[in-house]
């Protein structure tokens, strides 16, 4: 089961590569993230069975993030059929430099896209810390192309900044593995590979310095993929430049993946009773996330950007979360699964707003109920969710985090917490609002919108109301045992 | 300071000497690169250091040699000492002549900063503790003065073949990091990094022929068409 999940996207990327039709093509997209996410949601009545010698296996944190790994490039996959039959062939103008450019093949980006997707899928089916290294650095290598699809200067420059910094941060993470082994060898061999089940196992044989050294070389290594700052410098770039599907993809899916990195490492330092260490530098690295994304995306006139910084926001929600502990375990996990589908949900809609006012300026866009009352209405309802407003589910993941650092006894943490999200709910609310009231631009027409680029927005966004209206009582075990792996008692 | 390194001597079959005399080439073709401004000889220096880190899994070694590892090794000396190398080579081909690559940071300053991370990595690894395994205290400093260098590449340099010899350079210095861990079941997990390291050189070696392309230079300073 697991080993299908990998494998299926993997052939059908080389598949992909062969096809000369773009039509056939697109549908092979659609049908291999629908397999996928089949595979993912019969994971939640069969329990799959581990693979490869057990380098493959299941938790139910790992089920969660593949469930919404798979959830999101389905629904890409479904935006994608309509945006690439909309997409122009050959050279145009760039509507920001004036310069000519063209797409990459349009088979490339199919194969990189499901070649993504099988580098992503493999992040949450392993608990090795090695392999899920191979895992997040092959999304890293094969996300590149996808960025650079437009072929344009500024897509350029967001891919090389995205590579480089990217694969030197991972590569500080590979250190982080190497020390988490290193940890575990002090006075002999303790734990003989290095997965989470082994070094939990053996976790009292911990050398304290060496799992320090690891920690910070593992947490500025997924952090910097993860778009934690200050080594966020590269996703916004790389957001506001690519396909809007690819950045739904980028910060949806991807982010997920590196934060797994750093959940998984926290299992085993909870293990190791290094919980107050670790959590300290979460706390930190949290906050000033929070403060560098409040302090850019109120003077932010891209609205592709003001959601890039929104998603360092919530990364630095998500590490507050883990550095709080259990207190704030269930409105952590419940974060996670909500800003993917929320966050997914808006790029997909800015890459509609794009495509038909050819401007990412937010002063330029105006009217956008009347022009396209689709995707202005959900745009809309996206970004007061996105901003942690009721009923939507962050609105309940926030307000439970918050609770967890008063539980805590951090109350000046608590009214900065406060404080921060104030701010960047004004500086993302107020373009918003301008852009989609008042009347529309000279030249720009109300359109009939297709049904394929509003639809899988619309419905991550109602799945985002549901969890925060009715909470399945399935669904709140499973993220309470997906917390208790990797938060803090 | 270095009283806190195990002692190789006693490890049965090793041979100490020639070990410490290609740990020793690594860090000194560190400096060299930190100082050097031509990429030809910048990328001479990155394949030496291929050769010297293909070589080391069998001069690590304690033991005798058998077939897979010997195997193993011409894997790895094939992708560190060949292809890495030629991959650089290619991208190098392709671009029209560049002039020297001044650091940042002035080339005397940029040594001083290597040997300064040279001096921080001997001092980190002694205040860390020692390890059960001897060897891996012998590596850590040659190992951390190489990905410090690397590091230094990425960011002082202007030119993006520059910024990637140094991402290859940091990979090289993990590599190291990890020689004395390997082991003979989880060759497979190296190898699996090694490719994934090796197609992520070639996916830099395009995106710079790309950046050539459209930016007339592969100077990154000329990256300012993104604003926030």
């Amino acid at each position: 089961m697991l080993i299908a999940l990998i494998l299926i996207p993997l052939v059908c990327a080389l598949a992909s590569w062969f096809i000369p039709a773009d039509a056939p093509r697109r549908l092979l997209l659609v049908a291999a993230s629908a397999a996928d996410l089949g595979i993912a949601l019969a994971c939640w009545v069969v329990e799959p069975a581990p693979a490869l010698g057990g380098l493959l296996g299941l938790d139910p944190m790992g089920k969660l993030v593949l469930t919404v790994t798979c959830l999101l490039f389905f629904a890409a996959a479904v935006y994608g059929v309509a945006y690439l039959k909309h997409e122009e062939t050959g050279p145009r103008r760039d509507f920001q430099q004036g310069l000519h450019f063209s797409n990459a093949p349009e088979a490339t980006f199919t194969a990189c896209l499901l070649l993504f997707l099988s580098a992503a899928v493999l992040v949450p089916s392993t608990r090795h810390f090695g392999l899920l290294w191979v895992g997040i650095e092959t999304t890293t290598i094969v996300s590149a192309p996808l960025i650079y699809f437009h072929r344009h200067q500024r897509s350029l420059e967001a891919t090389w900044k995205y590579l480089l910094i990217c694969s030197a941060g991972i590569a500080l993470a590979l250190i982080g593995n190497l020390l988490l082994d290193v940890s575990m060898q002090t006075q002999g061999r303790f734990a003989t590979e290095i997965t989470v089940a082994a070094l939990v196992t053996n976790a009292s044989n911990v050398h304290p310095q060496w799992f320090k050294a690891a920690f910070v070389f593992l947490l500025i290594g997924y952090g910097t993929k993860m778009g934690v700052a200050p080594m966020h410098t590269w996703l916004p770039d790389a957001h506001s430049e690519s396909p809007s599907l690819v950045s739904a993809l980028l910060s949806g899916a991807l982010l997920n993946c590196a934060f797994l990195g750093i959940f998984r490492t926290c299992e085993v330092s909870q293990a190791a009773n290094m919980g107050e260490f670790t959590s300290s530098m979460l706390i930190f690295f949290g906050f000033f996330s929070m403060l560098t994304a409040a302090l850019f995306i109120v003077h932010l006139g891209d609205f592709k950007r003001i959601l890039a910084y929104s998603s360092v926001e919530h990364m630095g929600i998500l590490l507050i979360a883990l550095g709080v502990g259990l207190d704030a375990a269930r409105g952590g996990i419940l974060h996670m699964v909500s800003h993917s589908l929320v966050k997914a949900a808006l790029f997909l809609l800015a890459g509609n707003v794009l495509a038909k006012y050819h401007t990412k300026s937010n002063h330029d866009v105006t009217g956008l109920l009347r022009v396209l009352p689709a995707t202005g209405f959900f745009w809309l309802t996206g970004i007061i969710a996105i901003t942690g407003s009721p009923p939507f589910s962050l609105f309940i993941s926030e307000f439970s985090i918050l609770q967890g650092l008063l539980q805590r006894g951090y109350n000046w943490l608590g009214f900065l917490y406060l404080a921060l999200l104030g701010v960047i709910f004004v500086g993302m609310i107020t373009p918003v609002m301008r852009m989609c009231m008042g009347k529309a631009p000279h030249g720009i027409e109300p359109t009939r919108e297709s049904p394929l680029l509003v639809l899988p927005s619309a419905c991550m966004i109602l799945l985002a109301l549901t969890l925060g209206l009715i909470m399945p009582g399935w669904f709140g075990q499973a993220l309470d045992l997906a917390a208790n792996l990797g938060f803090m008692q | 300071m270095l009283s806190a390194y195990a002692d190789i001597s006693t490890l049965p079959g090793l041979n100490a000497d020639s070990l410490q005399v290609a740990l020793g080439l690594i860090v000194i073709s560190d400096m060299c690169l930190l100082a050097a401004e031509r990429q030809r000889l910048s990328m001479r220096l990155i394949t030496l250091q291929g050769v010297i880190l293909g070589l080391l899994p069998l001069l690590a070694h304690t033991g005798d040699l058998d077939a897979h590892l010997i195997g193993i090794s011409a894997i790895f000396l094939l992708i560190k000492a060949v292809i890495l190398p030629l991959v650089l080579r290619r991208t190098y081909k392709k671009l029209p002549p560049q002039p020297p690559d001044k650091p940042y940071l002035g080339n005397t300053l940029s040594v001083m900063a290597g040997l300064s991370g040279f001096i921080f990595s001997l001092w980190l690894g002694s205040r860390l503790g020692v390890t059960a395994n001897p060897l891996f205290s012998l590596f850590f400093a040659p190992a951390f003065a190489t990905i410090f260098t690397g590091l230094l590449l990425i960011v002082a340099r202007r030119r993006a073949l520059s910024q990637m010899f140094g991402y290859l350079v940091m990979e090289y210095g993990i590599y190291l990091l990890g020689v004395p861990m390997a082991q003979q079941d989880a060759l497979w997990l190296e190898l699996s990094v090694l490719l994934d390291i090796m197609v992520a050189a070639f996916v830099m070696g395009i995106a710079i022929r790309h950046i050539h392309l459209a930016f007339h230079s592969t100077d990154v300073e000329r990256f300012a068409c993104i604003r926030d």
